[in-house]
């Protein structure tokens, strides 16, 4: 018969780690049936028949989260054969919380206490067969990292699972309390297995609402154990829910004192340093400066700024010489047709070489933001926004899914998951879509490159005014009712800093990079035949035919018939269509814009501009001037997102009108922005005239005001209106 | 023949493109996801 072999613990403990190592390639992933929390199985390898099921990471068995709710319903549900508990060995004392109740639940339990090699490197010292005795269960050291101890653990699991033997919880509680759950035991004898009978009482003891619809007990039953609780919280003067936490809280800190010996006590060095990175007034500075150091160093212009050399012999070398001239070779040996070719050198090879282009750039972003996650800073930045975003009712708990956002916008929406007040999660997937993601860096590289000469504040730039969108839309969209009340708490581990992984690094920056590329050959390779079919052929003295002026094509009619529309945006003369098209081509893929522009300006200039590429950047240059090329640019940042990522949203929403309703608003709100930058940003640039455009812009700009400032729905105005009606109806 | 040879190369290419594009779609996958492999959470995934 198959052995179940079921990996819980902590967030951040190492579990995924673990699993990986324990399964290798043989894993599923999927979702939980019912909820959107991921699934993870796997065949243990070296054992054919042991699957291995990494349950979410939790800190209590608790129903309050989805995660905590899932995994105790597949402990009782699915009785998996043995439990592998895996315990932070640098954080023993949070993690040990979890063991308590795991051990209550029957099923044969095998702490594996992970992360051993920081434990060494600290000096700290811990007596596993102490700890053993004292949990009542086996120990074994492990560091998943190292891959050391991940085997030996696993096979002492599955062996304890072949032998059947349970684990019975060591720990107590005081002895008033140990007399209600006693009683309670009794109480409930005939209703649940004898083997979980400790937790069924615990769980009762602690009114948990679950278990009470599960078991159903009879009106006489429920007042009995009523009365012991009762009785308890009585004696003990305060809840039975905190009487548990704290009872259990006291048992783990003097199994901790007896069984781990620490080092040094004050200040870890992760300590010291978020004294600094995590300090009030510096914080958001600090952070400013990285975010800066990073776009520098990946698309600006300075002598450093490696992501731009790269880009730069990538567009006039690459794709400005070498491939252009191997396809001509290639092309004019074989001897193809002039339609043909300019299929391929026009469309195929200046749309897709235009995003390839960018790859340099995109890697050694990636890299950093890469370098800066396994460093351990992400997590702490996240710390930071809270502090924010809470002055203005948001969580930084929503921060988490736009920092997964910043890589693609789909995994961003989804993560969205994680909030659990319904408000809270609408008001994330709306907004997650504000920050640039990885597709949308090449349309800031391209402007930041044609017309702002590579200047690193652009991207930069970008990146805040996103996250000014982000605080800006929770404030205005808080102040309604049907997103009025109070942020979530936010309750995050900091991992403590260490030195980058290259593996983890390069794998991730490798992944990211080479999705990018995969989608450059597949989306972007079909589109750009697309596009220059439609930019190539049009009517032309009433005959359908090639035309010479992409001006008279059919894209040119399509994008005619609404470019009018971004027109108060600063779009206007000859590349108001080419704006408007790119910004459609955009729902594809927001790398499609730069694709469209490289299909449009390449054929616009004719077979001279092959021989260099930036000769592209200037006629981009040429017909777009600061203010429209910023608001062109702030209105793809902002406005929806690409085909993929309003799916993810459909998914979350999970209601057709809420995901009309968050594009609706993301478009309305980067349209209301970018003619706000554009009208009255260029009455200083000069490329706008004082007007009803100035008006109009003043008046939105205005109302924005309006809507962050005005009172807003407060549920308890209610309230007191009440009282006061009541105490004059009295009266 | 020479339309031939390249066009027979962009058809095949146009092909697996929509290939991979239909396949990343029936998993419920964006195209360019690495799917689940790198040891990462996987969120694309339906």
């Amino acid at each position: 018969m198959a052995i179940k072999l079921a990996l819980a613990g902590n967030p951040n403990c190492g579990k995924t780690t673990m699993f990986n190592d324990l399964t290798g390639a043989n894993q599923y992933v999927g979702n939980w049936p019912g909820v959107t929390v991921e699934k993870k199985e796997g065949k243990l390898r070296g054992h054919k028949d042991v699957v291995v099921t990494d349950l979410p990471g939790i800190y209590s068995l608790s129903p309050y989260t989805l995660e905590e709710v899932v995994t105790r319903d597949y402990i009782m549900n699915e009785h998996p054969s043995v439990i592998m508990n895996l315990v932070d060995g640098s954080n023993i004392e949070r993690n040990l919380y979890l063991t308590t109740q795991l051990t209550e639940m029957g099923i044969p339990v095998v702490i594996a206490l992970n992360m051993m090699d920081v434990v060494r490197k600290n000096g700290d010292r811990i007596d596993t067969q102490k700890l053993a005795a004292a949990l009542g269960c086996e120990v074994v050291e492990t560091s998943a990292v190292k891959g050391e101890g991940s085997k030996q653990a696993a096979d002492r699991a599955v062996q304890i699972a072949q032998e059947g033997r349970r684990t019975l919880p060591k720990h107590t509680f005081a002895p008033v309390v140990e007399e209600a759950l006693e009683r309670i035991q009794n109480l409930t004898a005939e209703l649940v297995p004898a083997e979980k009978a400790r937790w069924y009482a615990v769980k009762l003891f602690e009114r948990d609402g679950r278990v009470l619809d599960q078991l159903k007990l009879s009106a006489e039953t429920a007042g009995k154990i009523e009365e012991a609780i009762a009785a308890c919280e009585k004696a003990m003067d305060d809840d039975s829910e905190s009487i548990i936490t704290n009872e259990r809280y006291q048992y783990v800190a003097r199994v901790v004192r007896n069984c781990v010996h620490k080092n040094r006590t004050g200040m870890t060095s992760s300590d010291k340093i978020d004294r600094i990175v995590t300090n009030r007034i510096l914080a958001l500075p600090i952070f400013a400066v990285v975010m800066f150091a990073i776009y520098g160093i990946a698309m600006g212009g300075y002598s450093f700024s490696i992501g731009t050399m790269g880009t730069d012999w990538a567009n006039d070398v690459l794709f400005g010489e070498l491939v252009p001239g191997a396809v001509d070779a290639f092309l004019g040996t074989l001897g193809v047709s002039g339609w043909l070719y300019g299929l391929i050198q026009d469309g195929i090879v200046a749309g897709v070489g235009a995003v390839l282009g960018f790859v340099p750039q995109m890697l050694v972003l990636f890299l950093l933001l890469a370098i800066l996650e396994d460093v351990g800073y992400m997590a702490r930045v996240a710390f930071i926004m809270d502090r924010i975003f809470r002055k203005f009712g948001l969580s930084g708990k929503s921060f988490i899914p736009m920092l997964v956002a910043t890589g693609c916008g789909v995994p961003g929406i989804m993560a969205s998951r994680t909030i659990e007040q319904d408000r809270d999660r609408k008001i994330t997937i709306m907004t997650t879509g504000f920050i640039p993601c990885g597709a949308k860096m090449p349309i800031i590289g391209l402007f930041a490159g044609a017309v702002f000469g590579n200047s690193p504040w652009v991207a930069t730039s970008a990146f805040f005014i996103g996250i000014a969108a982000v605080i800006i839309s929770g404030v205005m969209l808080k102040k309604f009712r049907v997103f009025a009340g109070e942020p979530a708490p936010f309750v995050m581990e900091l991992p403590a800093y260490h030195a980058p992984s290259p593996g983890n690094v390069l794998r991730a920056t490798w992944e990211r990079g080479w999705s990018f590329i995969k989608r450059a050959g597949t989306i972007i390779l079909l589109s750009s035949i697309i596009l220059w079919f439609l930019q190539g052929y049009g009517v032309a003295e009433g005959v359908f035919q090639a035309v010479e002026d992409n001006n008279d094509s059919l894209l040119a009619v399509i994008g005619n018939g609404i470019a009018w529309i971004f027109a108060p945006l600063g779009w206007v003369g000859d590349m108001a269509w080419k704006a408007a098209v790119a910004t459609i081509t955009g729902l594809i893929a927001k790398e499609e814009v730069v694709n469209t522009f490289g299909v449009l300006y390449q054929y616009a200039g004719g077979a001279d501009l092959l021989e260099d590429s930036h000769d592209i950047w200037a006629a981009i240059g040429a017909d777009f001037g600061v203010m429209s090329a910023y608001s062109f640019m702030v209105f793809n940042l902002l406005c929806a997102p690409c085909f993929a990522a309003m799916g993810a949203i459909r998914r979350e929403m999970n209601n057709a009108r809420w995901t009309m309703g968050a594009i609706g608003y993301m478009c309305l709100f980067a349209y209301v922005t970018s003619m706000i930058v554009f009208q009255l940003g260029g009455l200083i640039t000069g490329e706008a005239s004082f007007g009803p455009g100035t008006a109009v812009a003043a008046v939105l700009l205005a109302g924005i005001f309006y809507l962050l400032f005005r009172r807003g729905y407060q549920g308890e105005d209610i309230i007191r209106m009440s009282a006061v009606e009541t105490a004059e109806v009295k009266a | 023949m020479g339309n031939l040879i390249v066009g027979a190369i962009l058809a095949a290419c146009i092909f697996f493109a929509v290939r991979y594009l239909y396949r990343q779609a029936k998993k419920g996958q964006c195209a360019g996801c690495s799917g689940c492999k790198g040891g990462h959470d996987c969120h694309c995934g339906r």
